[in-house]
């Protein structure tokens, strides 16, 4: 089993930091499983992810679309958001394979729901509320 | 007779014309998974390198799966499209048999083909074939499997050869599921084709096996939503 790594987030400094370093290991057909409540900063921290990646273009949260790219950094970016996803049929609609196994990274917002489609080697990360107001706590298995 | 195949169950697409003796001409892509701009000129370029109209079609024989999803739906849809404008029919071919007949000329008599295709986190579209006189005989079911519940049912044979895509995703975990020894095709013949969608469309159009347009339907060959369910949980109960 992969180990789970716990960081104390105390504000979105250390979100921008966390990012930046996560997207510096980053390659092509990484997968991030994201899983936290609404407004704990999924997409937060998918836009730090992304400007490490060197992404200028403004990242808006893929809700309506489901997958918005982003081709203008280092490594393709495929934001997903599968909240809305009702059947999972869809995600084979939207040719997800070519997201998740092609030359890009895909983030993927809600990753719970999709559970099923989540390669076996995907990064996870799981964001919950910290004590304080603005504190985040992630969990990560790499 | 002229049949024209398109195959675009794999990484890349590729078109070839057949007599239904001998492949006239053959084109295949460069770029992975580029299936959607890349089939028309294709299809194109193979009929100008035969030097025959598109209007001498007889039909078209379509790999219509199991494969990549996206690429089956290019696949099924240009075909119908192209047999509607044309006016004939359309000739379903299994990808894993056509896939298996590309081993014709490497495989000894006694081997079992096993074309393996990759349906992603330890699971594969697989099954298995006996070639006689080039053409595929089932002896396992094509089905979506488990590599494990795969191997387990190939065990019975000596002589495995393995083709696909799934031999490069798990060709490791493929030792660790078999005693016996087995075989990897090599990469010339690993993976689909359109050479032998054509051979074997072109044989199965002979058979009177030719659908409308609208009657061609793309083989995903998915595990049904409950089944997934409960091999998820399973799965994870072993993990514990």
């Amino acid at each position: 089993m992969r180990e789970e790594t716990v960081y104390n987030i105390k504000n979105e400094e250390e979100t921008n930091a966390f990012g930046a370093e996560l997207a510096e290991k980053l390659k092509p057909g990484d997968v991030i499983a994201m899983v936290g409540d609404l407004g704990t900063g999924k997409t937060t921290l998918t836009k730090a992810i992304a400007k490490g990646l060197g992404i200028e273009d403004v990242i808006t949260s893929p809700t309506f679309t489901i997958v918005k790219e982003y081709d203008d950094g280092r490594l393709p970016l495929y934001h997903f958001d599968v909240y809305r996803i009702g059947d999972i049929d869809e995600m084979y609609e939207l040719g997800y394979e070519e997201y998740f196994y092609g030359q890009g990274v895909s983030v993927v917002e809600w990753a719970d729901i999709i559970e099923e489609l989540i390669p076996e080697d995907a990064i996870r990360l799981n964001i919950e509320y910290g004590e304080n107001e603005g504190e985040r706590i992630y969990r990560c298995t790499f | 007779m002229y049949i024209l195949a398109i195959e675009t169950t794999g990484a890349y697409a590729s078109v070839a014309l057949t007599d239904g003796d001998k492949i006239l001409a053959h084109v295949e892509g460069n770029d992975r998974f580029s299936h959607l701009q890349n089939l028309m000129p294709q299809v194109q370029q193979v009929m100008a390198d035969a030097g025959l109209p598109l209007g001498d079609v007889t039909a078209i024989a379509t790999s219509v799966g199991p494969g990549s999803f996206t690429g089956i739906r290019i696949g099924v849809s240009s075909s119908r499209a192209l047999a509607q404008i044309l006016d004939i029919l359309c000739v379903p071919v299994s990808s894993l048999e056509a896939l298996a007949m590309r081993a014709a000329d490497f495989a000894k008599e006694e081997t079992i083909v096993c074309p393996m295709l990759d349906a992603r986190r330890s699971q594969v579209y697989a099954g298995a074939y006996k070639l006689v006189d080039g053409f595929p005989q089932e002896v396992v079911e094509a089905a979506p499997y488990t590599l494990e519940e795969f191997m387990n049912a190939v065990d019975q044979f000596d002589n495995v050869l393995i083709m696909g895509d799934g031999a490069d995703s798990y060709g490791e975990k493929i030792s660790a599921f078999r005693d016996k020894a087995f075989e990897i095709a090599p990469e010339e013949i690993r993976y689909q084709h359109a050479n032998t969608v054509a051979i074997l469309g072109a044989n199965k159009f002979n058979a009177k096996i030719g659908v409308p347009y609208e009657q061609l339907q793309p083989e995903y060959m998915r595990i049904p939503e409950a089944e997934r369910k409960l091999k998820e949980e399973q799965a994870k109960k072993c993990q514990m």
